[in-house]
């Protein structure tokens, strides 16, 4: 027993020893570092007279401080620290305990680098009292942000979903109390562990693998940002496209494609370059072939560009400051890429609808039920933030009657009084008719009974039907499948351009055109229409067949009547959305006015039959029936 | 030159009889079967049909048989399920499904063109017999709810044993419904929906683990039901009534969940079966709605399939789910009386384009 418990210390004894032995060996190497402050260092900072490399930072005796007998002056300032509004961890001031400390000395530029506690200020190269200067990428205090824009460090990290200890063996680690130091990343004598990006890393941080040693994103893994599909756009990531760490392409510089450890422009949350910014280092045609920045020129646009600095990330509906759904109809509206966009989970998975694409993987979302969603499912829930309960929401405030011709929001038969008029939740969850945007479509029973003009797909605007989609009974779309790119691939036509509601150049932010009628100076009286042709209507074509089914008054006896003679717009009596009649039957006030008794209705008597009462057009319907 | 015209004119006759013999031939029994089916499914599946009665898997009897049968009462092939709920398939391929309300197993032996039956003995019989697996023997386990224990069966349909019984009356289970075998480790987890724990259990029936109580935190259930085992041996728990997914470690610590209450697409209203495919994904029935949400491990919506009614690719009360070694996708469509068969195309993250992208 008792020989084995020697042999058990003496392999112990042994192991301790051996690594040791193998860390003193490899930790000779600040020699000609960054580091290394010798005369003869062939590093461009050095002092003028010293030979022994260890002086500068440590000392056998009389140390300023007793961890690390540090022999560097120790830095008195405080700075500010990192703060988000999404921040879990709380980040404590840095103390005399922090190894961090210890390095603050030199890199909070308070200190000159040659002043030492036991040789006095030595001379440097760069002057007597050289400190590194406020401009210096190694001067983490800056020009004024403090730390503000550094990874925090002297703190206990918080262990949540994404952040989790580094795994046992890891050459980051944690220090004796469970702080993050500067050491958990840095190793302040091996400048080239990482060769690419020479920052004195603990381990090589290609593809950011050093960050992962803490972080573990949620849907990085799969993430178009993580692992590119396309790898002549991933290596078109260079040094003149933003890239900082030496390494080129999305995939190898990882996390710090967007982010930057230290003196990030946006400290909140480390980012490179403000907003969309960030995101145009690649997404204006330079990286990715698609160029997503040239569609906010268009006039139908989410005002990505136009406004900045409103959205927060902590957006819900439990934050004061930035309440979700907007609590404020003043409030300004916004719309940021990642308003829609999760950079760590985007991919280019294609969805089925109503489930939300790659693109829109792991953004938030408001439920039909209103009620808010961490990581939406559908497309729609995310439409929801801004476009349902939001009092700022755009249908909202734009209750224009004049008629601006085609960006007209027309004020309907069912909208006077109703507060929901504009809520897209509200239309497509309890309206009576609606598209199959939130329920599947209500075709074969309800009481819209079948719409025969139904396609058997979809079609592009020359009529082949879009790959892989079914349209019937029980099929769903998109918000996008109306409100996307009127040049993206979304059309269908071979392009090869954005696709996604980003912005159009037809109003309501329509992919395809759906005219409305100008209003006449009174509405029900005579008006010139929209001259008739196919393309006019030909977001409706893309699923209801406009010459084989509408024209030939399959569904309404008079559907070619109002539309090819007389110019009656679709949308003239169509609510697009959803309509507390059937067939979503919601006429457009400033072009149908009751008639001559006063009476505006519509009443559906079977399919294909039903009873007028309006005038329109300069024609009196009374009790016209079909 | 005549003869040589004649002949050719009649061998055009000759042709054009055998023509249209072979087209009648050719031509479909009824109007279903010369329409293609019109199944709304997502990119990532396809429809492979359905099993409802040993007409699905056996071979057409001959005139004679079918006679004989006739007048004997026996003419039963066509008879559909009654209640089907719990499936799985063996390692010889067969399908074995749970039909609660005749209690008795239906088996589909499509490779053998067999069909046949099997229940609980008299002495021990089925009460209402729920879900079903086997082991790495090819032994079957089903539970059975009301009886509150565990049937175990040879692979040749012999009744061996119960396990749960503590005495003819008592079992250590209030109400056991879903079971999964962990086939390495030779485990078995066994849900108990009012007691609403999972109890780990030995292939012999001896109690390892029990872990879960009432509650909505980690490792807590609310009527827990279904259970499935991943290859990496973590469990797949559906915690009904708190409208969740719990992954749980074998020995019990939440690993994660997913799921809430809603009726929109993604959401629980009434969660039933769960199981999982190759890739890992997770397969989730969602009875009221009459869909089959699928998710990655993760929790975040991928797919989705069926809606109510009663066509190929449609679902009246789906309840239990299996996905096979071949990735072939079996849900038990109750009130249809007939078990759908998809298969989960391999390697494809999905093409459906058109809006979102």
């Amino acid at each position: 027993m008792r020989a084995r418990i020697i042999f058990a210390l003496v392999l112990v004894i042994a192991v301790a020893a051996a690594m040791k032995v193998s860390a003193a060996k490899t930790k000779q190497f600040i020699t000609n570092t960054k580091h290394d402050f010798r005369i003869t260092s062939s590093a461009s900072i050095h002092s003028t007279s010293k030979q022994d490399v260890c002086m500068f930072c440590h000392t056998p005796h009389n140390a300023a401080s007793g961890s690390m007998i540090w022999n560097q002056k120790l830095s008195q300032r405080e700075f500010p620290t990192y703060n988000s509004s999404t921040l879990q961890s709380t980040i404590t001031p840095i103390n005399a305990q922090d190894a961090s400390k210890l390095c603050l000395s030199c890199h909070d530029g308070t200190i000159a680098l040659g002043d030492t506690q036991n040789e006095g200020l030595i001379q440097f190269v760069q002057g007597t009292s050289y400190a590194l200067p406020p401009t210096s990428p190694s001067n983490l205090a800056g020009t004024g942000s403090g730390f503000a824009d550094d990874h925090p460090f002297g703190f206990v990290p918080k262990r949540t979903a994404e952040i989790h200890d580094p795994p046992p063996g890891d050459a980051v680690h944690l220090d004796s109390n469970g702080k993050v130091q500067c050491t958990s990343c840095h190793d302040p004598h091996q400048e080239s562990v990482d060769p690419i990006s020479d920052k004195f890393l603990v381990k090589s941080n290609d593809s950011s693998q050093l960050c992962l040693s803490c972080h573990s994103t949620q849907g990085w893994a799969r993430s178009a940002h993580s692992r590119p599909t396309d790898l002549v756009e991933d290596m078109r990531y260079t040094t003149t496209q933003g890239a900082h760490t030496g390494y080129a392409g999305v995939t190898k510089n990882g996390c710090e494609s967007c982010h930057r450890p230290h003196s990030a422009q946006v400290g909140e949350r480390l980012l490179k370059l403000s907003e969309e910014n960030t995101c145009y280092q690649c997404h204006d045609g330079s990286v990715t072939t698609l160029n997503i920045k040239s569609e906010f020129v268009k006039t139908y646009r989410h005002p990505v560009q136009t406004v900045s600095g409103i959205h927060d990330d902590s957006e819900s509906p439990t934050s004061t400051l930035y309440p979700m759904p907007e609590i404020s109809p003043g409030a300004v509206r916004h719309a940021e890429c990642m308003d829609c966009h999760n950079a760590h989970y985007a991919n280019n998975t294609p969805g089925q609808a109503p489930i939300v694409s790659g693109a829109l993987l792991g953004v938030k979302g408001q439920s039909q039920g209103n009620s808010y969603l961490p990581i939406a499912n559908n497309e729609y829930e995310v439409c929801f933030k801004c476009h349902a309960d939001s009092a700022n929401r755009p249908q909202a405030t734009d209750n224009g009657t004049a008629g601006i011709g085609f960006g007209r929001n027309p004020q309907r038969q069912f909208d006077a009084g109703n507060p929901n008029k504009s809520n897209t939740r509200m239309e497509f969850t309890f309206g009576m008719s609606y598209h199959p945007v939130v329920k599947a479509g209500n075709l074969a029973s309800g009481p819209g009974g079948l719409v025969p003009s139904l396609r058997q797909a979809p079609v592009s605007p020359g009529g082949l039907p879009l790959p892989n989609r079914v349209l019937n009974s029980s099929s769903y779309i998109y918000c996008s499948d109306c409100h996307n790119s009127d040049t993206g691939r979304n059309l269908g036509l071979g392009t090869n351009s954005v696709a996604g509601p980003h912005a159009s150049n037809i109003p309501h932010l329509l992919e395809r055109q759906s005219m409305l009628e100008t209003p006449p100076a009174l509405p029900g009286k005579t008006s010139t229409g929209v001259p008739f042709s196919v393309s006019n209507y030909g977001l409706c074509d893309k699923c209801h067949d406009v010459q084989n089914s509408i024209l030939r008054n399959v569904s309404f006896k008079y559907h070619s009547t109002h539309t090819q003679n007389d110019g009656a717009a679709c949308s003239t009596c169509h609510d697009p959305h959803a309509s507390s009649s059937p067939m979503l039957i919601n006429f457009d006030l400033s072009i149908v006015s009751p008639n001559s008794a006063g009476q505006l209705s519509y009443l559906q008597t079977g399919p294909g039959h039903g009873t007028c009462n309006l005038a329109c057009h300069g024609q009196d319907h009374k009790s016209a029936v079909y | 030159m005549g003869l040589i015209a004649n002949s050719k004119k009649r061998l055009v006759w000759v042709g054009l009889i055998v023509l249209v013999f072979g087209v009648l031939w050719s031509w479909p029994a009824s109007e279903a079967d010369s329409k293609p089916p019109e199944i709304l499914l997502p990119s990532q599946l396809e429809y492979v049909g359905t099993l409802r009665s040993a007409a699905d898997v056996t071979p057409k009897p001959g005139f004679f048989k079918k006679m004989v049968k006739k007048i004997v009462g026996l003419d039963d092939r066509d008879r559909a399920m009654l209640m089907p709920y719990g499936i799985a398939v063996d390692s010889q391929g067969r399908v074995l499904v749970v039909d609660t309300r005749e209690r008795q197993i239906h088996v589909f032996d499509a490779q053998r063109k067999k069909y046949k039956t099997f229940h609980a003995p008299d002495r021990e019989p089925f009460a209402a017999p729920i879900a079903i697996d086997t082991d790495a023997d090819g032994k079957i386990y089903i539970s059975d709810s009301v009886r509150a224990r565990i049937f175990v069966f040879t692979p040749e349909f012999k009744f061996i044993r119960t396990l749960g019984g503590i005495n003819k009356d008592e079992s250590i289970f209030k109400r056991c419904t879903g079971i999964a075998i962990d086939k390495k480790n030779a485990r078995l987890y066994a849900v108990d929906t009012v007691a609403m724990n999972i109890v780990t259990l030995s292939l012999d029936g001896k109690v390892l683990n029990r872990f879960g109580k009432p509650g909505d935190g980690p490792v807590e259930f609310n009527y827990p039901t279904q259970i499935a085992v991943a290859p990496d041996s973590t469990l797949w728990v559906m915690d009904s009534l708190n409208f969740r997914v719990q992954h749980l470690d074998p020995s019990g610590t939440v690993i994660s969940a997913f799921g809430r209450l809603g009726d929109a697409i993604g959401e629980f209203d009434k969660p039933k079966g769960i199981s999982l495919d190759h890739q890992g994904r997770v397969y989730v029935v969602e009875g009221r709605n009459d869909r089959v949400q699928v998710y990655s491990p993760e929790g975040n919506l991928l797919f989705f399939f069926g809606h109510t009614g009663n066509g190929d690719g449609e679902f009246f009360l789906p309840t239990g789910i299996t996905v096979d070694r071949e990735d072939k996708i079996y849900v038990a469509d109750s009130y249809n009386r007939r078990v759908a068969i998809f298969h989960a195309r391999s390697g494809t993250t999905g093409a459906a384009t058109g809006g979102g992208q």
